[in-house]
């Protein structure tokens, strides 16, 4: 009986006890949850605002890792590889924040919304491992777990939407970028491009269409300034220096470098056609002097059909100032030195509006001489067109034509000794070497010092329209088929490389450059010097 | 010849930061907006679900006594 009476009565306990929780939890903590979840989660959606908004700020020292110049120059910058894999690397200026730096604040933003729930998430388990008793941990599951991870969802709810809201605005941004950078890239590279521009060094040779520009403040050297991932309109230098972005820009403002050798490149270089024609022959042909000459006709022929010849670099000046005075004076020509490789003596050309840059090349005889020594003259390589010069004095049948005054008019003359058909295909056989496809160029053959040969029995059939012909009566044949053989276009000149053959005249030495430079686009006159038309005019 | 550069973010950075900023108070403040113009219907709300909860108890309570 007493153990019925005990069962009732713990019956009964059972159930008040059960009554009394169901009633707690109806009246008091379903009640409290309703109230506290909805707070929680507003109170969550309210930090996920607020994460984001400190952490774009930078305050309470939240700010993402910046991206400067130095990572792009160290390649710690996240920017994607180059794509031909440049020794260089990528030049020291910031990168556009639309492509490296806004990646970083938008994953600092979900990384900084995660860890400060996190930290939440923290101090609820320590408080679980506080409060060691059952009542402490049915109030950590049933009300501080729910209400926190309604503040988890509505804090990471919160920050997708910003993140998804600030990546669509991004991405507009990144179009509109790409946009600009497109059509100013596509237009300086068009424009480049119809010009036939390219920037050729006078002193290493090499030809780039894409100079280096230094940074005007600090030097430091920018391989491609083209719009891209460093700036679409404008790039930030590392020292902090603006610059512009396209070489057409760049070229008015900042001094235009090699890429080969960095050697500063003529005003110009890159943004106007390049023509670049070296001048070959034996030692003592008359190399120096027709380019002098040339130069000064070239000049004169400008002035007088409204264009000009002007030497910008002063380099060129002095040496064209140079030549004048010797050309003028009628005195001699100072041997080029041995051994040492030529410096590009350039000349800006304008016609009409249009502008040129025209390098004219005059290494020494001896490099011409010999295979082995012709290996560094890769101005060569580059060239749209050679000027071949012939000493009429070093051809052994003018010679023996001369008769008796044979060696009064050699020493005058100061013949060349070396053979010019052997010069031809030692240079001729240095461009094959090197991959030049010969049959896409043009070689000018200039017989020159004719002031001197203008009287005399040799000359009797040499005239600005059968200088071929005279060359093959002269021995030289093999050239002449040599020289048509290999070249896509010959043209033949007689040349007085002496002041009084006046600009436009059959004999001027102006004309084997006039002729290539037209045929490089380079127009100077309205037609071309035909020295056959000339000649029958003259006649 | 290297000139060590500035370590702090650029007009650029800033400009377009701003941009963002701009984005993330547009949507703080529509959201705050948005909850205070619908705090009246959401105190309304809760009201009703404690008073539904304590509704089913009472009548819970009755049928088990």
């Amino acid at each position: 009986m007493p153990y019925l009476l005990a069962f009732i009565a713990a019956l009964v306990a059972l159930y008040v006890l059960v009554w009394l929780t169901v009633a707690a939890v109806m009246w008091f903590l379903i009640p409290a949850l309703l109230i506290v979840l909805p707070i929680g989660l507003l109170a969550g959606v309210f930090w996920g605002c607020t994460v984001p908004l400190l952490t774009l700020t930078g305050l309470r020292g939240w700010q993402p890792r910046t991206i400067t110049a130095q990572d792009v120059k160290q390649g710690t910058s996240n920017l994607p590889k180059l794509r031909q894999g440049s020794p260089f690397g990528r030049d020291p200026a910031w990168p556009s924040y639309l492509v490296a730096q806004s990646r970083v604040d938008l994953r600092e933003m979900w990384r900084r919304t995660l860890r400060t729930l996190g930290v939440g998430w923290g101090k609820c388990r320590k408080l679980g491992d506080q409060w060691d008793n059952p009542v402490g941990w049915a109030v950590l599951v049933i009300v501080l777990g729910p209400t926190w991870l309604m503040v988890s969802v509505g804090a990471l709810g919160a920050t997708a939407m910003i993140l998804l809201l600030c990546l669509s605005a991004l991405l507009a941004m990144i179009t509109g970028w790409l946009l600009v950078a497109g059509l100013l890239r596509g237009g300086d590279h068009l424009v480049r491009w119809l010009r036939r521009a390219s920037g050729s060094c006078q002193s290493c040779y090499y030809v780039s269409s894409l100079p280096a520009f230094p940074c005007a403040r600090c030097g430091e050297m920018h391989r491609d300034i083209r719009p891209g991932l460093l700036g679409a309109v404008w790039r930030r230098c590392i020292c902090g220096a603006l610059l512009p972005t396209t070489v057409l820009r760049a070229a008015f403002q900042l001094q235009t470098s090699c890429p080969n050798c960095l050697e500063p490149l003529r005003a110009g270089a890159a943004v106007h056609r390049d023509v670049r024609l070296p001048v070959f022959g034996p030692v003592s042909a008359g190399k120096t002097r027709l380019v002098y000459a040339g130069l000064l006709a070239l000049r004169d022929q400008a002035a007088a059909a409204g264009a000009s010849v002007d030497f910008t670099d002063e380099q060129s000046k002095r040496a064209f100032e140079h030549g004048v005075e010797i050309i003028s004076t009628g005195s001699d020509t100072a041997k080029t030195p041995a051994g040492q490789l030529p410096t590009a003596i350039t000349a800006q050309v304008t016609v009409a509006r249009r502008k040129a840059l025209l390098h004219l090349f005059d290494a020494a005889g001896e490099f011409y001489i010999d295979r082995g020594d012709n290996s560094e003259l890769l101005f060569l390589d580059h060239a749209q067109g050679l000027v071949f010069v012939v000493d009429p004095f070093s051809i052994p049948w003018v010679q023996d034509q001369l008769g008796g005054r044979g060696q009064v008019m050699l020493a005058r003359a100061n013949a060349a000794v070396d053979d010019p058909e052997q010069v031809y295909h030692v240079t001729a056989g240095r461009l094959r070497d090197y991959g030049v496809q010969t049959s896409n160029q043009r070689l000018a053959i200039a017989v020159v010092k004719a002031d001197l040969l203008v009287d005399l029995p040799p000359a009797q059939d040499l005239r600005p329209d059968r200088v071929r012909e005279w060359l093959q009566e002269a021995g030289l044949d093999n050239l002449v088929l040599a020289a048509e053989r290999d070249f896509a276009e010959v043209r033949y000149f007689v040349v007085a490389s002496v002041h009084s053959a006046r600009a436009g005249s059959p004999m001027s030495p102006a004309n084997p450059f006039a002729w290539l430079m037209a045929r490089a686009g380079l127009q100077l006159l309205p037609g071309e010097p035909d020295p056959t038309k000339q000649t029958e005019e003259a006649a | 010849m290297t000139t060590p550069g500035p370590r702090h973010p650029t007009i650029s950075y800033l400009v377009h930061r701003g941009v963002l900023i701009g984005i993330v108070l547009t949507i703080t403040l529509s959201t705050g907006f948005l909850v205070l113009s619908a705090a009246a219907d959401l105190q309304l709300w809760v009201i009703s679900a404690i008073q539904a909860a304590r509704d089913e108890w009472t009548s819970w309570n009755w049928s088990l006594w």
